[in-house]
Order: structure tokens, then C-alpha cells, then sequence
């Protein structure tokens, strides 16, 4: 697809089965993407021929199980400029994230230490710092954005010392769609000494993303943000880091010899994935990735981004504030009207079969610093179109004539 | 023509009854939603047994702002026990297979068919319902 010049989103969207049996217009990517069929067959192809529990068979389908999740191990971190060691399979974000608050950050801080936090970050990147900070007994700071939802940098320079341990910050915003200019953040960060977390949750169909070129010393994301299945995440790190990092979770798999009264673990990635992992899901996972890869990260951004700016458009003209100005945006929009509640908007859109997504968005004290109780979201992905904008506007105008 | 949006709801969302803050109130309610934000509270006096007063306000959407002014527009002035009863038999009807006899309550009915939307409905009545059990 990549080397085509025309973006054909009818082949796109052949690509996925849920349009055919279910005919909808999804804008609730944020929330999870569909799946291509590639994905879902590789998810059966394995239950159907090729199951095995991995890293234990000495027969055929087992050693060939752990063969296919060794592959998609180096095929997950190839997509992001990452070494196969340095990438652990998690449940999901909030696993990975979970796994850096309590097997690293949680044995590292000391009195006066300080963990900084962006004000609009998802509950994932917030509520296990809090938890970290009240264990250990010290300060979240919390990072306050500019009038435009903006991350000031000279702000975030000054607030950013050498008493931080540790910054998580998210990408890209699940709730405004900023993309935050991380590369700086983690530069100033490293010179006082402070590692940072990237939640990338909203990042890898928006942009390629390298974490060599980011220099994070984390990055945490889901599959099914980026087409791939539920249950199954992503955690890089740094191999300095990993090697400190302790494990949270203790059992088969993670260990190197067990006794009765002590135990020695695994190096990573291994000692971070005990028990037997979501394989299927995994493997899935890889295949959502040559998926990507096969379409091409800029091809899919570029198509995000030209919905996004027309939608963005569409509804300022139709009288709903859009939630922040930021320099740079990802296909998320949050949006606004005096008086019209959201969750009455998106029960009027659902009616004429417009998924969009109506709440706090897994950021409540964000939105309590706004004033806002809840937002209304789109957020576009690869197979929507501009006719799917058109219909939105048609359901915005309907929504207004029915409660206005 | 939406279901849900039923003309009595709209109307009663554009123009809710009751709709007005009583801080000297004897007895107010919390009505709160935390997966959507809806906030409203109750207020009413309890005299001689019977529900006196009632009012509310508040933020929250079409269908909640409808339902909590219908509730204080049909329990204001009922006895304790009569107001339970009353409620009880909303509440079976828009989660269960109950009916209701009162017409304007029963286009709350509809919303059987919009499972996201039931705490809407039901938000102010099961915050007094739970007063009331508390207190039978």
C-alpha cells in the first residue's frame, strides 16, 4: 500500500470483517482499533493448528509455539527501533506502567525524591504514581498544561529537578490528542538525573515511533490500540534499567532454579513474564504490526491526520468547542457544546450508528481542572473516510434540532 | 424519531420541575453518577410522613435531568410508604419486566433498550430509594 500514490480506503477497509457483518461508523478509535483479518486469523491459525504452551515442549507444536512468540517478539520491537530482550509482554498499558511503578520506581525512592506527572494524563499513568508516592512517602507533582492544553517546556524545564526521580508523560493525550514534545522533556529530564516513562498508548498508528531516537528510558502500550487483540501490552526499557528492575509477579516461566526455601530468577524479558503468557495474543499482536508495517505508519498518520483536521472543522462550524489548541495533534478530538451533555450526543449518534465515545475519559481530574464533567471524543483511524465526517455532521445537526 | 428522546423527556430536560437548590433543606440527597460525571442533589422535608418540598438540581444529561424532575413532579406530597412503592415499580420497570401504570413514567420504559443509558434513568430515583429503605 505504502507505494501507492492514492490512499484506497475501500481496500482498507475490506481488510477489516467488522464492517461487512456489523455496518457502523467508528469513531472510538482511542478506545481500541478494529482488527484486520489477518489478525483474527492468526489468532485462530494458532488455536486451530499450532497450539502449545511455550518455552516447555520438547515436541514439535510446543518448540514451535515458542518459535512463533520469540518471532513476534523481535517483530514488535523492530516496529519500534528496540532490541527483542528489551521488550516485555504485558497485559496491556496499565501492566507495563504497573511493572515500572512497582518493580523499579517503588525501590528507588528516597525522602525528598519526586515523581512529576502531566496534569491530562490518563488514570493508567496517574493512579500507580500516587500509589508509589503514598507508599514511599513522597511528592506527585502534578504538571499543569497552558490555556491551549500545551505543554510549556520552559515551565516544565523549571519544574522538572534534580529531586525528580521519575517523569510520566504521556505521547500523545487520550483526551485532547496533543502531542507533547516529548523528545525535549526526556532530554531535560536525563540532564537532572530523572528517567522518563512514555505512555505510547495513543502513539504507534500516528507516528513511527523509535525509542532509540526518543532516548525514553520506558514506553508502555496496548496491542488493541494498534489493531492488534485485547489482553496482551508492551513494556521497553532501557537493558540498564530492566537488569535493576525487580519482578512483581512470581512464578513458572520467570524463574532460573527453584528450591524449597529460596528461588534465583531469569534475566529479562523473562523475569517479567511469569506464568504462561496471552501467546495467541501475542502472536496476534506481531501480526498487527506487519499489518502496519505492510500500509506504512506515515501513509496511516497522514490519512488520520487530513480526517482529523476536517472533523476539527466540522465542528467548530457547527458551534461545539474543541477541547484545547495544541502545536501538534494526534487524530483525537475532544469536544464541547454549553448545552448539550455528551452522553445525550452520543446516544443520538449511536441511533444513526456513529460510535463515538462520551465521558471523563479515563482522566477525571483533568476534566475537574477544566470545569468540565465530560467531554465528547472522536478519534479517527486508517479505514474511516470523510463520508463518515459528513454523517457526523449530519448527526450533529440532528442532535442540535432534537435538544436545542 | 429517537426512542429514547421521547417528547415528554425533552421537554422535561429543556424545562425540568422542581428544579431549583433548597440548602436549608432537612433532608438532601447525593445523587452521582462517576462514570459520567452526572451530579445532582435532592432535597426534601419529611412532614408528617409524607415527602415534602421536593426539589433538586444540578449537572447531568437529558435523560437524568428528566427522570429526576419526573421523580420530584410524581413523589412531591406522597406519603413515605406510597412514595417507596412507587419508586420500587419504576425502577423494576426500567431494569426489569415490571409495568407502570402512570403514563408519563412509562416512556422511561424505553430505555430497556438502551442498557448505557439505565443509570441515567434511574439515577435520582435509586438515590432516594436508598434513603427511603435506609429510613422505612
Amino acid at each position: 500500500m505504502s507505494e501507492n500514490l492514492v490512499w484506497d480506503v475501500d481496500r482498507i477497509r475490506a481488510d477489516f470483517p467488522i464492517f461487512d457483518r456489523t455496518p457502523h461508523i467508528y469513531l472510538d478509535n482511542a478506545a481500541t482499533t478494529h482488527k484486520p483479518a489477518s489478525v483474527i486469523k492468526a489468532i485462530t491459525d494458532f488455536y486451530e493448528m499450532h497450539n502449545a504452551n511455550v518455552h516447555r515442549g520438547i515436541y514439535h507444536l510446543g518448540s514451535a509455539a515458542s518459535q512463533r512468540y520469540a518471532e513476534a517478539r523481535s517483530t514488535v520491537a523492530d516496529f519500534i527501533g528496540a532490541q527483542a530482550s528489551e521488550i516485555i509482554f504485558t497485559a496491556g498499558c496499565t501492566d507495563s506502567i504497573n511493572l515500572v511503578a512497582f518493580g523499579l520506581i517503588d525501590n528507588k525512592l528516597s525522602e525528598g525524591d519526586t515523581i512529576v506527572c502531566l496534569a491530562s494524563e490518563h488514570h493508567a499513568n496517574l493512579v500507580p504514581w500516587q500509589e508509589v508516592a503514598r507508599r514511599n512517602n513522597v511528592q506527585l507533582k502534578i504538571l499543569h498544561l497552558t490555556d491551549l492544553l500545551d505543554l510549556d517546556l520552559t515551565q516544565a524545564y523549571s519544574f522538572i529537578d534534580r529531586n525528580t526521580k521519575l517523569v510520566a508523560i504521556a505521547h500523545t493525550s487520550n483526551v485532547t490528542g496533543a502531542r507533547y514534545p516529548i523528545e525535549e522533556v526526556i532530554a531535560h529530564s536525563h540532564k537532572m538525573g530523572a528517567m522518563v516513562l512514555v505512555d505510547a498508548a495513543q502513539a504507534l498508528l500516528s507516528e513511527s515511533v523509535n525509542v532509540q531516537d526518543l532516548g525514553a528510558d520506558f514506553l508502555a502500550f496496548s496491542g488493541h490500540k494498534m489493531l492488534g487483540p485485547t489482553g496482551c501490552g508492551v513494556l521497553y526499557g532501557r537493558p540498564e534499567h530492566l537488569e535493576q528492575m525487580q519482578a512483581i509477579r512470581f512464578g513458572g516461566d520467570m524463574i532460573r532454579r527453584v528450591e524449597y526455601d529460596q528461588s534465583t530468577f531469569a534475566a529479562a524479558p523473562r523475569r517479567f513474564e511469569a506464568g504462561t503468557p496471552p501467546i495467541a495474543a501475542v502472536i496476534g499482536l506481531a501480526k498487527a504490526v506487519d499489518y502496519i508495517n505492510r500500509v506504512g505508519v506515515k501513509a496511516i498518520a497522514d490519512h488520520s491526520k487530513a480526517l482529523t483536521v476536517a472533523a476539527q472543522e466540522l465542528l467548530t462550524e457547527e458551534g461545539f468547542a474543541v477541547l484545547g489548541r495544541p502545536k501538534h495533534r494526534g487524530p483525537i478530538l475532544s469536544f464541547s457544546h454549553s448545552r448539550i451533555h455528551p452522553h445525550d450526543l452520543a446516544s443520538i449518534l449511536d441511533e444513526r450508528g456513529i460510535a463515538i465515545r462520551a465521558g471523563h475519559h479515563c482522566a477525571q481530574p483533568f476534566l475537574k481542572h477544566l470545569g468540565l464533567m465530560a467531554t465528547a471524543r472522536v478519534s479517527f483511524s486508517l479505514y474511516n473516510t470523510h463520508a463518515e465526517i459528513e454523517s457526523l455532521g449530519e448527526g450533529l445537526r440532528h442532535a442540535k434540532a432534537l435538544l436545542l | 424519531m429517537s426512542d429514547l428522546y421521547h417528547p415528554l423527556i425533552l421537554k422535561h430536560s429543556r424545562e425540568p420541575l422542581h428544579f431549583h437548590e433548597r440548602k436549608d433543606a432537612e433532608i438532601i440527597l447525593d445523587a452521582y453518577n462517576p462514570i459520567c460525571g452526572d451530579d445532582y442533589k435532592i432535597y426534601l422535608d419529611l412532614v408528617d410522613d409524607h415527602l415534602e418540598a421536593l426539589s433538586f438540581d444540578g449537572y447531568g444529561c437529558a435523560v437524568s435531568k428528566a427522570s429526576a424532575s419526573l421523580l420530584a413532579q410524581k413523589l412531591g406530597g406522597k406519603s413515605r410508604g406510597e412514595a417507596h412503592k412507587q419508586l420500587q415499580r419504576f425502577l423494576e420497570m426500567v431494569t426489569g419486566s415490571g409495568t407502570m401504570i402512570d403514563e408519563d413514567l412509562a416512556v422511561f420504559a424505553m430505555a430497556k433498550k438502551y442498557p448505557g443509558r439505565i443509570t441515567c434513568v434511574t439515577l435520582a430515583w435509586q438515590a432516594l430509594d436508598e434513603f427511603l429503605s435506609q429510613h422505612a
